[in-house]
Formats: C-alpha cells, structure tokens, sequence
C-alpha cells in the first residue's frame, strides 16, 4: 500500500477513535484491548472489574483473555487514568499448557488498603474437579505474581465472586474482610452455596474457612451462582439459587432465591444466620420461591446457568437491592426487587422485568441511585443482537436507559462457553458507576451510541479492525468493554 | 489454610537478539521504572508467540534479571516473557547473555519463530506426556460406568437423577477407541487403546482434541486415575473422594495431543528429527 495512502487511512482511524473520547464526559465506554495486541482475537468473554475506593483512577479488570506470550500466568487488565487506557500484566497463577488463563476469575479491592484480591477457578486442575485459588497483591502493576492465599482442590468449585472491605473503625480497623462466593461441592449434604471469609485477609498469613450459608435439603447442589455483598458497617449479605429439584437429563430444576446476612461481618459463632425465613424457621429468607430454571439452555450462543445479583446502599445498610433470572414460559426473564428493612421482607412484585435477558449486575452509588446492568437478546434470527445496557433509578419506580452497546449476536462465531460471559459487572465508588460487559468488537460508531474509545487499531470509515502494523485486516471478536458512568 | 506462595519463573517465550538502547526507561508510560529497565531494539526474533512474532525492529521494555549490568549500544540475547501489553511492550528477562559465537547456530537456523516457539513447546509436551502413538478413532462413545452409576443410584431409590455437580466446567468425558499403527513413547502392545477425551465446549475444555471416528493421526496420551475422572460425591464417600485409589486410563486433554497426518510440521516433523528419534523407537 503506498505509504501516502496507508497514512491517510491511519489518520482517519485515529480521527474517528478521537471523535467519541470526549474527556470528561458523562458515559465513558472503552474498549479494553490494548494497541500492542491489535492482532488478537480471543473470545475475551465474562469479564469484571475492580476499582480502588482508595484511588479510583486505578481499576482492575479480568475476562478469559490468555497471557499473549503463552507463559505461566494469566493476565489482568490494568488502567492507572481512571479506564481512559489499559494495559495487560501477567501475574495471575495458570499454566502454559493449559492455555495461560482461568477458568473463572473476579477481582476486588478492599475499601482502604490498596490490595487487590482475586478468586480463581485455576489451571490446570484434574479432571473434573475445579481448582479454587484466592489470590492478594498490593501493586497490581507489579511484575511479581499474585500471592496464593487459598488453594483447594478437594471435590471442586464453581465461580469464586470476590469481594472485599477494609474495616473502617473499631479494635479491627484496616483490616480487610474479604468474601468468596462459590459452589463448593466440598460442602456435606450437597448444600454447596459457600462463602470463603476471612475477617484479614491482608495479613502476613490469612486464614479463610468456609461458610456454608445452605440451610435447606437440596437435590444434590445448588447453583453456581453465589454472590456476596458487603457494607462499611459490617453488614454482609449474600444470594444464591438454593435448588429444589434438578433433572439432570434435561437441565431443568426449581429453585428458590435465597438471601441470607450477618451482622458482624461475617465473624460471629454462625455467620450469616441473621435472617430466618418465617415460614420454615430456616436461615435464608426465600424470596422467590420455585423459580424454574434450565442449566445448560442457551440465550442465542450464551449458554444459561443462573444469574443472580445482590447490592447494598452504601448510605444504609437496610437497604438492598435482589436481582435473578428465572423462566417465565420459555423466555429468560431478569427481575428485580428491593428490601428496605435489612432483607426481612421484599417489594411483592418486580421493580424491573425484563425479557431475553442475562448478566443481571446491580450496583447503589453514594446517593443511593440504583444501576442495572444486563445484557438482552432483541431480534430474530440473522438480525439478533445483543444490547447492553445500564438503567438507573433514583428510588426504583422510575428508570432510565443507556445503551452502551448494540452489537450483531451470531458473530463472531462462538470460541466456547461462554460466548459473551456467565457474568458482566457493575459497581460504584461515590457517585459514579464503573462497569464492564463483553460483545462484539465491530468498529462501528452506531454499535455504541454513547461513543467508544479503541485503543487497539482500527478503522471505524470501514467497520475494520487492524494488525499492529495499522494495515493488515482483522477478524472480529469478542472484547470486553469498560464504561463509567459519572453520577 | 493459606496456602504458601510458590515463586514461579516465567517461562521464556519471547527469545530475541537486540541492541540496548537507553537504561533505566520504558517504551510506554505505564511501565514502573527502575534500575533495571532498559529499552531494547529488537533485532532479531529466534522465537515469539504470535503476539510478539511482528516487533522485529521496533523497542521494548526489557526488565532484566539477575544483577548483572548493560550498557547502551550493547548486542545481547535475550530469553523473555511477558509482563505487560499496553501501547507498547514490556518483558521480562528470565536470563539475558552478550552476543556470542556460540548464539550463531540459533540466530542462522532461520524459519518462522512463532514455529520455534511451538516445536520447542510440544518437545517438552512429549516428554510430560505417558504414551505417544499413532493410530485411527474407530469409534466414539460414553463412558460405561457414568450410566451404570446413574441406574445403581435410581436402583437405591434416590429422589432425583443428580449424577454429579453440574458444573460449568463439566468436561463431559466421552472415549474413543484409537486402532493403534505405532509406538512411539511408552509401551503398549499393538491392537486397541481406549482414551478418554472431555466433549465440553466449556473455556477449560474447548481447546482439548474432540474425536470423530476416522480421525487418523499422533495421539499423545496422559495417565489419569479413573476415579478423578468420576462425578464428585458432594455427600461424601470416601471411595470416590480426592484421595482415592483406582486404576488409570488415558487422557487426551491438551490442543497438541492430537495431531492430524496431515498437519505440516508439529509432532510429525519432530518425530523425523534428531531431537525424538532416540526417544521414539517402535517398542510394541
């Protein structure tokens, strides 16, 4: 190509990635991808983030993206600007054999001191039982891998949902209490929904043990999803599928959503016990009771599982805020629904509902506005898409929408499962709201009709995007995408 | 119980000649700068992973190991891994050496790197690996005992059908029966081998080989106890626990563990060099 021409079509790409970075602006959406790896095209699907309340111009994020170089270790995505840029840093524990990635992983930073956890499905593990790894580092741009904190294979886990804080007064002040969500069939009598604490995590050796916050029989386990939330104020909260019936030749089951809290952090003699369902005695109040699921369906190419999303006012503990999916007939229904007396009761009906949806995130920013994040399947056939979109609502009845993306939903071809992640992630530090999701990476103006930064080289005149060498064609993929959203 | 922290070496991917530029820099701002950071020029690739396989001539950061000093304009080899990926790129050095006669063999051998890279990948797979052969998939099908198990557990009157967590990373293990044509590590005598391979789409699994029958090729096998390719038992029963005892089967389980006939270079190539040739004699 002669060079007057390559440089025209150079200078147009910039162009058109400047056009939409506008500094400062209300909705910040940025492409993940770094510029050095323009070439890739993994399916970076399932992504999370982490932002230091300490220091937000420092966030973490993490997606089934492998280490480039095929080493030893698994990446993170790292911003120091607040997610305007971001670069890949190799220090998750994996194996280059098995791929340099996870099988699972989410990060959280704990309110104060600057440290960064991750839970980890790592590789390998044998056979068929996942390996869980709780993971500290207190310099994530550090070249030095993350410590190992827990590492327990036993009868294997499922999806570790991390989440951390720093104690903020009292004889434990600037500790930090730190919370692993998972299925772990370690757990007797197949109540496997757990949560992996420890009440310091930051310590020179932390000990963590296993809370297994199933109160009621199951027919074997519950479900993979299990999601900690926890407040400066020492309430902790959790919620999870607790299932009820699963025919394993077909997938399907019913469940309840339960949610269960604690008081003290976590740290009493029986940790989350604090609500008891009044109609069975039990711990864990039944929000939804019955609901029907099918593990293993699929959402266009994203295969279905459960999704479940717990969120605290930060201004008040009372205060939460429930989302899940469920089958109403045979479409994939997201709801949500609020507590204002500490989980005791619940709005009877949906706040929200939304159809041919998944990846429900919650999140309460400090003034106590509500985000929903998910991402739904609109259309039919060739013309389907997958929209991503953030609502936000002062007190729950009445909600806006952002759509952060809108993007072909049967390309790029699907790598594995699953295609666009069993989750997405959204939380808030003050007022604004930081969140991640996946999609298809086409450079395409119209796909994100609140702009769109891309670091990684691309032609957006052309819908094309471009090798390291600003020339040579790339073929789509899944990326994953940071927004932030100021309050 | 925390587990100790285990210091782990990176494993160098990313070989290369370069010429030493500035000391104590970086090639993108994000890079925490130290002593022991230069900017290099890469000269020559001798072996890269498809992301780095396009950075001949163009600087990277370069955080070197050991003690030992650089100086600017200095040639050296350098073996490296990565550390970050941002608008430029940084590595880390695992060793890096002055250029010398006895680096000319490696730098005149010529060939693709990213191919380098791969071919010095699957020696070291060979060597992991129990049992490498060739052969044809002449049939696919489950496993025996995961419908056994499922009727001996209706048989007993449970209320569900529960086989096992459903997990997401379920590697669904399906068999195939490999007629074997040659040995070429490990011993098995000549006929049928049956392995084991997950059919799962799942990130942990996809990448794993999913046989068809009349699928021709190398095959490299690993040894896996049975039990661990069972269902866990969340009630607990000691005999299909973490720690049990059982006989072993062979696993396919990563991306080079089969190789079709027709696939250029590989394991193919590698069986024809000097490297796997004494390794690789016929014993069945």
């Amino acid at each position: 190509m002669p060079a007057r021409k390559e440089n025209k079509r150079a200078a147009r790409s910039t162009a058109t990635r400047r056009k939409t970075a506008a500094p400062g602006a209300a909705v910040l959406v940025v492409n993940m991808i770094p510029k050095s790896l323009s070439g890739e095209q993994h399916q970076d699907s399932e992504p999370t983030i982490a932002v230091n309340p300490a220091n937000p111009l420092q966030i973490a994020g993490t997606a089934f993206t492998p280490d480039p170089a095929h080493g030893n270790r698994a990446p993170i995505y790292v911003s120091t600007d607040g997610g305007n840029t971001w670069t890949l840093n190799s220090i998750v524990p994996s194996s280059a054999a098995d791929g340099s990635a996870t099988a699972d992983i989410t990060v959280a930073f704990a309110s104060a001191s600057n440290n960064l956890y991750a839970g980890i499905v790592r590789l390998p593990f044998p056979a068929d039982r996942p390996r869980l790894n709780i993971l500290r580092t207190s310099n994530f741009q550090s070249a030095s891998p993350m410590m190992v904190l827990v590492d327990r294979t036993g009868r294997g886990v499922d999806q570790p949902f991390v989440q951390a804080i720093t104690v903020s007064g009292g004889p434990n002040k600037g500790k930090d209490r730190v919370y692993v969500g998972d299925n772990d069939f370690n757990a007797p009598g197949g109540r496997t929904a757990t949560v992996d604490e420890s009440a310091n995590a930051g310590g020179a050796n932390p000990a963590f043990h296993s809370v297994r916050i199933e109160k009621r029989a199951t027919p074997g386990q519950d479900g993979p999803s299990v999601r900690p939330a926890a407040h400066a104020d020492g309430t902790v909260y959790a919620a999870f599928y607790s299932w009820r019936s699963f025919n394993s030749s077909t997938g399907a089951g019913t469940a309840d959503i339960v949610v269960v809290r604690d008081d003290q952090g976590g740290t009493g003699l029986n940790p989350f016990t604090a609500l008891i369902d009044p109609a069975d005695g039990r711990a864990g109040i039944r929000v939804a009771r019955g609901v029907r699921f099918t593990f293993g369906s699929f959402l266009g190419l994203q295969r279905i599982g459960g999704d479940v999303s717990i969120a605290i006012d930060p201004s008040n503990s009372s205060a939460v805020y429930l989302a899940w999916a469920d089958y109403q007939g045979s479409t994939y229904t997201l709801h949500v629904r609020r507590s204002i007396n500490r989980g005791v009761t619940w709005s009877g009906a949906d706040l929200r509902t939304v159809f041919n949806a998944t990846n429900p995130a919650l999140a309460i920013n400090s003034a106590s506005k509500i985000g929903f994040l998910y991402q739904q399947l609109s259309g039919l056939g060739a013309s389907q898409r997958w929209v991503s979109k953030l609502e936000l609502s002062a007190g729950g009845a009445n909600w806006t929408s952002l759509v952060l993306a809108t993007v072909a939903a049967n390309v790029p071809p699907k790598q594995f499962d699953p295609y666009i992640g069993d989750y997405d992630h959204l939380l808030a530090v003050g007022k604004d709201f930081y969140g991640v999701f996946s999609a298809n990476n086409t450079p395409n103006n119209a796909n994100f009709p609140n702009g769109v930064v891309y670091r990684r080289n691309a032609n957006f005149a052309t819908h094309t995007l471009l090798d390291v060498d600003n020339r040579t064609p790339v073929n789509v993929s899944i990326d994953p995408f940071f927004f932030r959203v100021l309050g | 119980m925390p587990a100790k922290s285990k210091k782990e070496e990176p494993n160098p991917t990313f070989i290369f000649k370069g010429t030493v530029m500035k000391l104590r820099s970086a090639t993108m701002e994000n890079v925490p700068v130290s002593d022991r950071t230069i900017v290099v020029r890469v000269d020559q690739i001798v072996e890269a992973p498809t992301s780095l396989s396009r950075y001949a001539g163009k600087e990277v950061t370069v955080q070197l190991s050991g003690r030992g000093t650089v100086r600017v304009g200095q040639e050296m080899m350098f073996y490296t891994g990565a550390w970050i990926f941002g608008d430029s790129v940084a590595v880390q050095s695992v060793r890096q050496e002055p250029v010398k006669a006895s680096h000319d063999a490696l730098l005149e051998r010529g060939g693709d790197p990213v191919e380098h890279l791969r071919n010095r990948q699957i020696r070291a797979h060979f060597d992991d690996v129990h049992l490498v052969l060739t052969g044809k998939v002449t049939a696919v099908r489950f496993p025996a005992g995961s419908l056994t198990r499922a009727k001996s557990r209706k048989a007993a009157g449970q209320k569900t059908d529960w086989k096992g967590p459903a997990s997401e990373h379920d590697p669904k293990w399906q068999e195939a029966v490999i007629e074997i044509t040659g040995v070429h590590k490990g011993k098995h005598p000549r006929g049928n081998i049956v392995v084991r391979f997950p059919s799962s789409t799942d990130v942990r699994w996809y990448k794993a080989p999913k046989f068809q029958p009349g699928q021709r090729g190398y095959f490299m096998l690993h040894k896996v106890k049975r039990t661990q390719m069972e269902p866990a038992k969340t009630v607990g029963s000691p005999t299909r626990g973490p720690k049990a005892k059982g006989p072993e089967v062979y696993a396919v389980l990563h991306p080079e563990d089969f190789q079709p006939y027709d696939r250029e270079g590989g394991l193919k190539a590698l069986l024809d060099s000097a490297f796997l040739k004494k390794k690789s004699e016929p014993r069945a």
